[in-house]
């Protein structure tokens, strides 16, 4: 097959604060550039006048424009608007209920997480494609291992959006594993502690002879980096209310930046020992200025952290360890840098924590690796990965009665064979949860679904017999089959937390609008793919040549090799194609002398 | 909401892993069986192998991996077998040992005495006892089978499977129970 040969399948990192996108390429995990240059791309998105910017120009708007600019959209996927009720106030954005997902509100514009998130994966897919110099349409996505199906599907959605085809959906801790395994070339028991932007989770793998079977998982996917930024922004918002009489929350603009300067003290007392934040208050009234230490900010930050040691805990539990039985403990995630984090989880797990993998690279490597294997380029490599939490459905009484356990390795089945209650009745609603507790409204409700087409019997008679099947991504799908005669049912599954079929297909028509950019972009990058060598070339050869040229002709020659360097800055393709030309052109002579010289040199 | 029916349709556990139907398995290379059978079956071994193919892998893959889990767990293990050889277990009844000291427990909660402590003290080292002499029993029941494949030491078997799950359930009384007195306690 040609087709594998010629389009690579990236792994992609879809973060709360940053998102990345890497290859395998000789064997090796490589993250590939953002069309910014850069390793990383902010997961911020910012509307100008309606139109999408992703990545650090965007970042650059959290404060300038806070109205048009979303970001960690991650922690709003696959959720309702009840469910974010708390967060609402801490979002510099505009959320709104909605039917099914929660909507964002970006002037008078409502959008969904979704649609950021494709946004998002599209610019990566765009900056592997410039990177690579080939289409990209095929993907690995990693997602928190705590995600739950309606996550993990509105993760898929979106890579739908952004015309990708997902391979695989890979949790994160798995994915970082993955990579430090192979690059360390470990084997035995490890934990990943993995705290993101927005979420944490902690796995338990055994590494054995190229498999990772992941032995359990656990986590929190309302919890990270963030939360510190905003527990230091909560101090100083009470500060500013008692000094200053201000409600930090009143301005968008103002409460992204006091977020924004939190969080830069953050990173700063990673290596230093206080950090300041300074901030002028609205209105020309004056600066408001707070010294932070290290000591404060750790008792800050600690109450944070604290749930993380419970889902640790239940991690080690699940898989019937102890953590003496560990042999390593991996830290994965930007915050993981922080010394207070890296005490937190010495402690938890009774052991120096390994801190050798690029916190921020490792999950995107993770995902490569995946998708060479999934590219049928790994033979000996496998991943076993686990469902985070209990599947179940509701029964009488408000109660959940589990079918498929948490840590249940994937992919994973379990059969339930309902029957009716009323005579003659001919369909049978079935609610499915996902969850651990007993209450039905205590669960997340994943979907509800009818089994129709029932031959109108007395009640209790009919036999029809529904499959539940979470497949290697993690994803629910049911079937149904009367028993009595063996046919099989229609199930229209209505997801309680996702975009609707119809809502899909809307997205992907607007999309099919927006292929004339992604066309005309793709000329600006082939255009620059091919003046590349041109300029290349002469570069090289210029300072070895130059004296065979006149002073005119090299003049020439050299401000031809600058207005191309400028045009492929720029964003005009058939610029970039002239200049090359004209480069060419201007060269031609050099390049002729030069073999000349190089042909009438004698041998030696 | 529709009350789900239970259906027999054991899969067996034994013949998915390719081992022989015992009650006693060496975990190492059920391990090694298991591996050897993700690395031929998991989905990821079929990439554009077509939708079909790779349906079909997750459905065996499923079957496997419920399989290994039935087959690791001692107590899984013992009812997939039982269940297969035509002795499915049901509920117990609360043991003849048991039964008097937990009707004095209980009747000392109910008249809130002072006593309900040492009876729950007392039933607990009982329930105890009781536990360990039925761990005796079970690996003898089953050491028997093992010995002669007679249908005999299933039946029994089944029966204290049976009771297993009946003092699961008192185990759960206890603990509420003594939750309670410590909350009279304080």
């Amino acid at each position: 097959m040609s087709r594998a040969v010629d389009s690579p399948i990236v792994g992609i990192d879809l973060g709360t604060t940053h998102s990345l996108v890497a290859v395998v390429q000789d064997g090796v995990p490589r993250v590939l550039p953002t069309r910014e240059g850069r390793n990383l791309l902010p997961s911020v998105v910012n509307f100008q006048d309606g139109r999408p910017v992703v990545g650090f120009a965007a970042r650059g708007c959290k404060i300038t424009d806070a109205s048009h600019t979303v970001y960690s959209a991650k922690r709003l996927l696959g959720r309702g608007f009840e469910d974010l009720k708390d967060l609402a106030g801490q979002l510099p954005y505009r959320i709104e209920p909605g039917e099914g997902v929660v909507r964002i509100s970006v002037e008078g514009r409502s959008t969904t997480a979704i649609e950021i998130s494709a946004l998002i994966l599209r610019e990566l897919k765009l900056s592997a494609e410039a990177s690579l110099g080939c289409a990209v349409s095929r993907a690995v996505i990693t997602v928190p291992a705590y995600f739950n199906d309606a996550q993990r599907q509105a993760t898929r959605t979106a890579g739908r959006l952004a015309g990708l085809e997902v391979l695989r959906i890979v949790n994160e801790p798995t994915a970082a594993a993955l990579a430090y395994g192979l690059d360390r070339k470990r084997e035995g028991l490890i934990a990943v502690y993995d705290l993101g932007g927005g979420t944490f989770d902690v796995s338990i793998l055994k590494l054995h002879e190229g498999i990772f079977e992941v032995l359990s998982t656990n986590g929190n996917t309302g919890l990270g980096g963030d939360d510190l930024d905003r527990a230091l922004a909560a101090v100083c918002a009470r500060e500013l209310r008692a000094e200053h009489g201000l409600d930090a929350h009143a301005d968008l603009d103002f409460w992204a930046a006091l977020l924004e300067r939190c969080e830069a003290a953050k990173i700063r007392l990673s290596e230093a020992a206080s950090a300041l934040i300074e901030l002028p208050l609205p209105g020309g009234k004056g600066v408001y200025r707070r010294t932070l230490d290290r000591a404060e900010f750790e008792a800050l930050v600690r109450p944070v952290l604290e749930p993380t040691r419970a889902s640790c805990l239940q991690a080690l539990a699940d898989a019937g360890l102890r953590r003496e039985d560990l042999s390593d403990v991996v830290l994965v995630g930007g915050p993981t840098r922080l010394s207070v984090v890296q005490d937190f989880a010495r402690q938890v797990f009774g052991r120096e924590p390994n801190t050798s993998m690029h916190p921020d690279e490792v999950v995107a490597q993770g995902a490569a690796i995946q998708a060479d294997i999934l590219a049928g380029n790994n033979p000996d490599l496998l991943l076993l990965d686990v469902v985070p939490l209990s599947l179940g459905i509701e029964t009488y009484g408000g109660l959940m009665s589990p079918l498929i356990p948490r840590n249940t390795r994937i992919p994973a089945s379990a059969q339930e064979t309902f029957t009716t209650f009323v005579d003659h009745q001919t369909a049978v609603d079935i609610h499915v949860l996902q969850g651990e507790r007993e209450r039905v409204e205590d669960n997340r409700s994943l979907a509800r679904f009818k089994l129709k087409g029932i031959t109108p019997l007395p009640a209790g008679l009919p036999r029809v017999q529904v499959q539940f099947l979470i497949d290697a991504d993690g994803i629910l799908q049911v079937s149904a089959k009367d028993l009595r005669d063996g046919h099989e049912q229609s199930v229209e599954v209505r997801p309680s937390f996702g975009l609707s079929d119809a809502e899909v297909e809307r997205m992907l028509r607007e999309r099919e609008a927006g292929a004339e950019a992604d066309r005309s972009f793709r000329t600006l990058v082939d255009a620059r793919t091919e003046a590349e060598p041109v300029l290349r070339a002469c570069q090289r050869s210029f300072p070895d040549g130059r004296h065979l040229l006149s002073e005119e002709e090299a003049r020439n020659v050299e401000a031809r090799m600058e207005t191309l360097q400028a045009a492929m800055v720029g964003n005009d393709p058939e610029k970039i194609r002239q200049e090359s030309f004209l480069l060419d052109q201007a060269s031609r002579k050099l390049a002729d002398l030069l073999v000349r010289a190089a042909l009438t040199r004698p041998k030696v | 909401m529709p009350q789900p029916v239970r259906t027999d349709e054991a899969a067996d556990p034994f013949a998915a892993l390719g081992v022989a139907r015992s009650f006693r398995i060496e975990l190492a290379p059920l391990e090694k069986r298991f591996y050897a059978l993700s690395r031929a079956l998991h989905p990821d071994r079929f990439p554009g192998k077509g939708a079909v193919a790779v349906q079909r892998s997750v459905e065996r893959m499923s079957l496997v991996n419920q399989a290994y889990r039935t087959l690791k767990d001692v107590g899984l293990r013992r009812e997939a077998l039982l269940a297969l050889e035509g002795f499915p277990t049901s509920g117990g009844k609360m043991p003849m040992e048991l039964a008097e000291s937990w009707f004095d427990l209980q009747d000392a909660l109910a008249e809130g005495t002072e006593s309900s402590r040492f009876k729950l003290q007392a039933f607990e080292t009982e329930l105890h006892e009781f536990q360990e002499v039925r761990e005796a029993r079970l690996r003898s029941l089953e050491d028997r089978w093992e010995a002669d494949r007679a249908p005999g030491a299933l039946q029994a078997l089944a029966t204290e499977v049976g009771v297993g799950a009946y003092l699961k359930s008192l185990e759960r009384d206890v603990v509420r129970i003594r939750e309670r007195l410590r909350g009279q306690a304080s």
